[in-house]
């Protein structure tokens, strides 16, 4: 299956063994190709707990796949820009009592905008990356973006933001691959230190899970102290900061009752806290602002099919009803009623396994 | 593809005759130098030999004032912080006042640094956009406490070469006890150097900017001057320096030194007039491009410049791909490219440093070389600037 080509095609590497395996599959398709990792975050020695994809000891994994391929490998410096883009909107929005998904910025913006641009710069006709999702294109030429063959790993939600001119020069290489069978490619072509890496899955530039520990860190006016109220409007607790909680938590509200209580609401304006029982966090619609139509063309067909949305990245397809309004906004009405809509997370609308776009929930 | 090697300010490769000294070192010198039997003494005295040759190549007054060390950082740790606290040790009451120049390398500025943070005080002088250094302040800035200066010999960026003599002529006129160190790192083997020339105290150097072996470096101490050891342990270099020596590191250091001796007349003619040549080819073929530091008092070797309209990060990465070995700013080890430090201390607005790359040439470096590094460049350069 050797294509000759002339065309070159830049890696987008994590030092991981997708986009490894991205640069393995596609040097020996024929194509030239570049390594290039994302050099986001200044390693602060004191913590050295920080994970990111981006960490030094990733790169070298990146460099060191690159060197044995015999392929160029280049850090492009974003740090500047991963401040601006992910983290302090990511502090922002936190602050303003949402829950934000910073992959889904990184992706977009820090992979598909500005990494793309710095690689077209270098002669690269194409960035490919590891995600698991698929790009397929009509006799029309229009380009569609599908959910990965291995549905365990589809990774279609964090790339909803995504344009057709960008489609045009984006590939997945893994797309049409398991797990497995990624793993095996990377040992076969004897990369077994990182054929077993294990997958990243927590927010890279927050140290051990704690949100709220960073964000404390970023900013001092999130510390104002506030009130735990129940539905009905009536004080029932204090909280140390809204930036604490997160829709749906049941964990360390300090507040005590009979039956499970869960934050159904945050509202930042009154620095309030709402919580309730589970059948308060229930909710069988949502709406998104700014919607991304993947194809626009899908606007107008949008209440004529059958669709599904998903309201976080793990979260089951919920059988939906969508409708666009004039303003690019989108309601999306479920078929029964969902727990825990969560604004700040962004909701993903799907015709089976095509994404048809998405936006950030309200 | 060839590939055409410009960064000689950041290493240069061995000398074939280095390197066969190298391996006979390693094949036949088996011992360690502190062993009392037959391979401790061979050992010994090949590192003694190669003291001398060190110390004949600075004109320094005697072999007991080189010390070897495993780089040039290592040696400008070990000169600076071992002068301060000696300093503290013999004035207990008293707090060292230490000065250096804004446009130092790293490893001088961090060492700063990390004195600082164990109580010392330290003055940064800056310089002007010429990256001229003016000696009054640095003399202005000597207080009673202040116990050692700082200044490069030449800028590893921009090749600036600082009036070293004059400077610590002036600053001993101030105050005869202030310690005078210089990081010569980029000076040795790139232009002329002695000791008779220059009154320092210490000075620092590193191996591999001379076509000798990485992982090796000298300091200079003059004889009287107090310093403690940073490396704790054996007796070895005089008590300051602990650890077994790097006996290949230290003969390459001899032998490359020894090379450059002979030779360095005729080479340092041939390169300043390939890097003229350089310099004239680079600004009569491209617009719109300036060149970073002094434009007289330089290493000719080296050359910065900003080029107009391009990040220096993603030309860096096309000439690396066209062949072209040249850098910009500092990298570090992962290999990601920041705003130089340097450039930011000559007041440059950030566009003038954000498209600025610096290209060092060296002993194998060819005209043929420059007029392809220059038509890539070229090529490079406009490209980038059209955006297709």
């Amino acid at each position: 299956m050797l294509i000759k080509s002339n065309k070159t095609v830049a890696v987008a590497m994590s030092g991981g063994v997708d986009s490894s395996v991205c640069a393995i599959i596609l040097k020996k398709k024929g194509y030239s190709v570049i390594g290039v990792s994302m050099h986001l975050v200044s390693e602060d020695t004191s913590s050295g707990s920080l994970k990111t994809c981006c960490s030094t000891d990733d790169i070298i994994s990146a460099k060191r796949v690159c060197v044995k391929l015999g392929i160029p490998h280049f850090v492009v410096n974003l740090e500047q820009e991963f401040k601006t883009e992910v983290i302090d909107r990511f502090v922002m929005e936190y602050l303003d009592g949402k829950t934000p998904n910073p992959c889904i910025v990184c992706n977009c913006v820090m992979k598909f905008d500005l990494l793309i641009k710095r690689t077209k710069e270098l002669g690269a006709d194409f960035l490919a990356t590891g995600h698991y999702a698929r790009i397929t294109q009509d006799t029309a030429g229009r380009y569609f973006l599908l959910k990965s063959k291995d549905l365990s790993k589809d990774q279609s939600y964090v790339l909803y933001g995504l344009s057709q001119e960008n489609l045009k020069n984006i590939m997945f290489p893994v797309g049409n691959m398991n797990k497995m069978q990624t793993r095996r490619i990377a040992s076969d072509a004897g990369f077994t230190d990182i054929s077993g890496k294990k997958d990243s899955v927590e927010i890279c530039f927050v140290p051990d899970k704690d949100y709220a520990g960073f964000i404390k860190k970023q900013s001092a006016v999130c510390l104002k102290k506030g009130f735990i109220k129940n539905l009905k409007g009536e004080i029932i607790g204090e909280h140390g900061g809204i930036f604490n909680y997160t829709v749906g938590q049941r964990k360390k509200l300090g507040v005590s009752s009979k039956n499970p209580l869960y934050v159904v609401k945050i509202s930042a304006e009154n620095n309030e806290i709402f919580v309730g029982g589970i059948e308060d966090c229930m909710s069988d619609s949502l709406t998104v602002k700014n919607f991304n139509f993947i194809n626009p063309e899908y606007k107008n067909l949008l209440e004529k099919i059958k669709t599904s949305a998903k309201i976080r990245y793990s979260s089951p397809d919920y059988t939906c009803k969508a409708r666009v309004f004039e303003d690019g906004s989108v309601k999306i009405k479920f078929g029964e009623k969902v727990k825990f809509i969560t604004p700040g997370q962004s909701a993903v609308l799907y015709s089976g396994i095509k994404v048809i776009g998405g936006g950030i929930i309200e | 593809m060839p590939r055409i090697y410009l960064d000689y300010n950041a290493t240069t490769p061995v000398d074939p005759a280095v390197l066969e000294e190298v391996v006979n070192t390693l094949k036949n010198y088996q011992g360690n130098p502190s062993s009392v039997y037959e391979e401790g003494r061979a050992a010994r005295i090949l590192i003694e030999d190669s003291r001398d040759l060190v110390k004949s190549f600075l004109d320094a007054g005697n072999s007991g004032e080189i010390i070897f060390t495993s780089s040039g950082s290592e040696s400008i740790n070990l000169a600076i912080t071992g002068s301060v606290y000696a300093y503290m040790k013999n004035n207990k009451k008293k707090v060292p006042h230490i000065i250096t120049s804004t446009v130092e390398h790293h490893a001088v500025l961090n060492t700063f640094k990390f004195l600082e943070s164990i109580g010392a005080e330290t003055t940064y002088i800056g310089v002007n956009e010429f990256g001229m250094i003016d000696i009054e302040e640095i003399t202005g800035a000597i207080r009673e406490n202040t116990s050692l200066v700082s200044i490069m010999g030449a800028n590893n960026e921009t090749g600036t070469l600082f009036p070293i003599k004059q400077i610590f002529e002036e600053v001993k006129k101030v105050k005869e006890d202030v310690i005078c160190h210089s990081d010569l790192v980029q000076v040795i083997g790139k232009a002329h150097f002695s000791l008779k020339d220059v009154p320092l105290d210490m000075c620092s150097f590193s191996g591999h900017k001379f076509y000798a072996l990485k992982g090796c470096g000298a300091l200079y101490v003059k004889k009287g001057v107090n310093i403690e050891p940073i490396i704790h342990g054996g007796h070895q270099e005089r008590g300051l320096r602990a650890g077994t020596e790097n006996i290949a590191g230290i003969v390459s250091i001899a032998k490359a030194l020894s090379l450059l001796k002979n030779i360095m007349n005729d080479e340092l003619t041939r390169i300043n007039s390939l890097g003229s040549i350089f310099h004239d080819k680079l600004f009569y073929g491209i617009e719109g491009i300036k060149l970073n530091g002094n434009p007289v008092n330089r290493l000719k070797n080296t050359l910065n410049v900003s080029f107009d309209g391009v990040k220096s990060e993603t030309l860096l990465f096309n000439l690396d791909l066209y062949g072209i070995s040249a850098s910009a700013g500092s990298a570090c080890n992962a290999g990601t490219v920041s705003l130089s430090h340097v450039l930011k201390a000559h007041g440059y607005d950030a566009k003038r440093i954000e498209s600025a790359i610096r290209f060092s040439i060296g002993r194998y470096t060819t005209e043929d070389d420059i007029d392809y590094a220059v038509s890539a460049i070229k090529k490079g350069v406009l490209k980038l600037r059209t955006g297709s």
